[in-house]
């Protein structure tokens, strides 16, 4: 009988209560296979689309948690409202029910389309921002708006807020789904239905990810890959065959978030004991090997850490994001000040990746020699990896050096990588979210991997309306009161894209379930009947 | 939906309930008794918020908010 203990013949010490957790939950999906195919199925996005759309058929036969709202953004102090309609942004938040989460439910939002028009930007002759002309790019369209622009007049905000000093620029539109329906200043936006009276034949539109600006030229910069176009026949296809039509005014696609950990890139752990069902401790312990210098984020009150579970319903917090010298947020490479962390523009604003790897989206070739340009219609097979580069060895034997590591990041439609939830949430409306190509590789069978999740899906979805009708929700834990939560705060910074200390709970007008509206900051309720 | 949407109105909805998803809601092994047509907005919705020339709109107080809070500005 081999001896007990380590290869070494040492002896095992006895582990101890402590080395057994809580831990954080860092849960993704992947494989079980310890090399590279794991990390490929890990970061998949295909992998949460197919989940995403199982959720999303499971969840559709039990009664959905929805929150619609409309949210009043606050204007900066010493400012008036000009006009009678207050400028809101029109949304919901869903609760998707979840066996492994505190609570049980995880929140995943939405900012509905047509809640920001550029009809409503005008250049310093008080031109509208209609769309000028549209020339080819390669992988992008370039976006001429209307108006006069030069180094002295850029892009009005929120397209561009230049900052004083040599503080980055924000761009906070950036990475949001632009779409061209709107045909007239004040026009009501058009649907992939619209007919045209003069020809008889559909508007039709385009939606593009806006990658990046010119803001002194009055450029946008839209991204062909992963866009959507609403054709003739009122049929959407990705990527778009056609440009944005000048002469149009830009609004905003429909937006989400989610709290989930895949989505913010933050851990959680259990802090509720479930009615006394978990007796295990209740403080977590993070191995000092995973711990990630620099970066770390807190909420705050008045200017004080305040980072309390509990706290008065309407009571308002900010997030803050703290980055020390070498960890500067990744907004703008060439700053390289200590104080850009302390500056409300960045402590307010959730940068993607600020916490852990934001998930890569792998490049692919376009396999069409002849238009090495265009757009890919279709996935072309397994992913070519492309963040990392090597040079030959330096001596015969050797393995190859590697020179670069870098993550190849890059906002499809999806502006950020989606969680499972979000793409529930697009399957459930309807909009079926264009297949990622990232194709995981299988260890099993696909049929059998798929059945299962089928089964698995099924089950979690009814155990966690078990744990729900168990240890319920208060009126506290449900939007907008939960909104000034740690985890909420920064997935709502994200949905409603303003800064963290303008998000505030008497901005919330909600709709109960027979659609009337109620302010909870002024004790609304909604209808119990 | 109306022909002629007013502000804050839904122009277009992809959430069109049956009566069978109506009445046959679950709330895990319990059915769940709801009335009403659920909420006014859903996510997918495209919602008509125009504003007139000179309005504070939504995309322009978006613009404010960042614009006050690079110079340390915050809400009044």
């Amino acid at each position: 009988m081999a001896p007990r203990g380590n290869s070494f013949g040492f002896k095992e010490p006895r582990k101890s209560k402590a080395s057994l957790g809580p831990f954080p939950i860092v849960a993704e999906f992947g494989g079980s296979i310890p090399d590279s195919l794991y990390s490929s199925n890990k970061e998949a996005s295909w992998n949460r689309w197919r989940r995403g759309y199982e959720l999303a058929t499971s969840n559709l036969s039990y009664a959905a948690f929805e929150y619609p709202f409309s949210y009043n953004i606050p204007l900066p102090s010493g400012t008036t409202q000009s006009g009678e309609n207050p400028p809101v942004m029109a949304g919901i938040i869903r609760g998707f029910p979840t066996k492994n989460k505190e609570l049980g439910m995880h929140w995943c939002g939405s900012v509905l389309a047509g809640s920001l028009r550029f009809d409503n930007l005008v250049d310093q002759n008080d031109v509208d921002l209609s769309i000028a002309s549209v020339t080819e790019s390669g992988h992008f369209w370039r976006v001429q708006l209307a108006g006069t622009w030069d180094a002295n007049n850029p892009l009005p905000p929120p397209l561009f807020i230049e900052t004083p000093g040599d503080q980055p620029n924000l761009t906070p539109l950036n990475g949001d789904v632009l779409e061209d329906r709107v045909l007239t200043q004040g026009g009501i936006p058009i649907t992939k239905e619209t007919i045209d009276p003069n020809t008889g034949i559909r508007y039709g539109y385009t939606a593009a990810v806006l990658d990046s600006i010119e803001p002194y030229n009055g450029v946008l910069i839209l991204r062909k890959q992963g866009s959507v176009e609403a054709n003739f026949d009122s049929v959407l296809i990705t990527p778009a065959q056609r440009a944005p039509q000048a002469g149009r005014f830009f609004i905003n696609g429909s937006k989400y978030a989610c709290s989930c950990q895949d989505f913010t890139r933050r851990q959680y752990f259990y802090v509720s004991t479930f009615l006394g069902r978990r007796k295990s401790p209740t403080f977590p312990l993070t191995k000092c090997a995973t711990l990630k210098p620099g970066r770390y984020e807190v909420t705050t009150t008045a200017g004080e850490i305040d980072e309390r579970i509990m706290q008065k319903a309407l009571q308002d917090r900010a997030l803050t994001i703290v980055a020390p010298s070498g960890y500067e947020l990744p907004y703008n490479q060439s700053v390289n000040s200590k104080d850009v962390n302390n500056i409300p523009s960045n402590t307010n604003r959730d940068f993607p990746g600020v916490f852990s790897d934001f998930g890569n989206v792998y490049t692919r070739g376009t396999d069409i020699p002849s238009d090495p340009n265009a757009p890919v219609p279709r996935s072309e097979g397994m992913v070519k990896y492309g963040d990392y580069d090597t040079i030959p060895p330096a001596a015969a034997g050797q393995p190859n050096q590697l020179i670069q590591v870098q993550d190849t990041w890059s906002h499809l439609l999806d502006e950020y990588r989606y969680c499972k939830h979000i793409y529930a949430m697009k399957y459930t409306d309807d909009l079926f979210p264009p297949e990622p190509s990232d194709f995981p590789a299988f260890t099993t069978e696909q049929a059998a991997w798929e059945q299962r999740l089928v089964d698995e899906t099924e089950r979690d979805q009814r155990k966690a309306f078990d744990n729900i009708t168990t240890y319920g929700l208060s009126y506290m834990d449900v939007p907008p009161l939960n909104i000034q939560s740690p985890i909420m705060i920064s997935m709502m910074q994200k949905m409603l894209n303003i800064p963290a200390s303008f998000i505030k709970i008497e901005g919330f007008t909600m709709y109960d379930k027979n659609g009337n509206a109620y302010v909870p900051a002024s004790g609304g309720r909604p209808s119990n009947v | 939906m109306s022909s002629t949407p007013g502000f804050g109105d839904i122009i277009q909805t992809r959430v069109d309930l049956s009566e069978d998803q109506l009445t046959k809601r679950e709330f895990g092994r319990s059915p769940v008794k709801l009335s009403g047509n659920p909420s006014r907005y859903h996510a997918g919705d495209t919602v008509n918020l125009p504003f007139g020339s000179g309005e504070t709109s939504t995309i322009s107080a978006m613009g404010d908010a960042w614009a006050a809070t690079v110079t340390g500005g915050s809400p009044e």
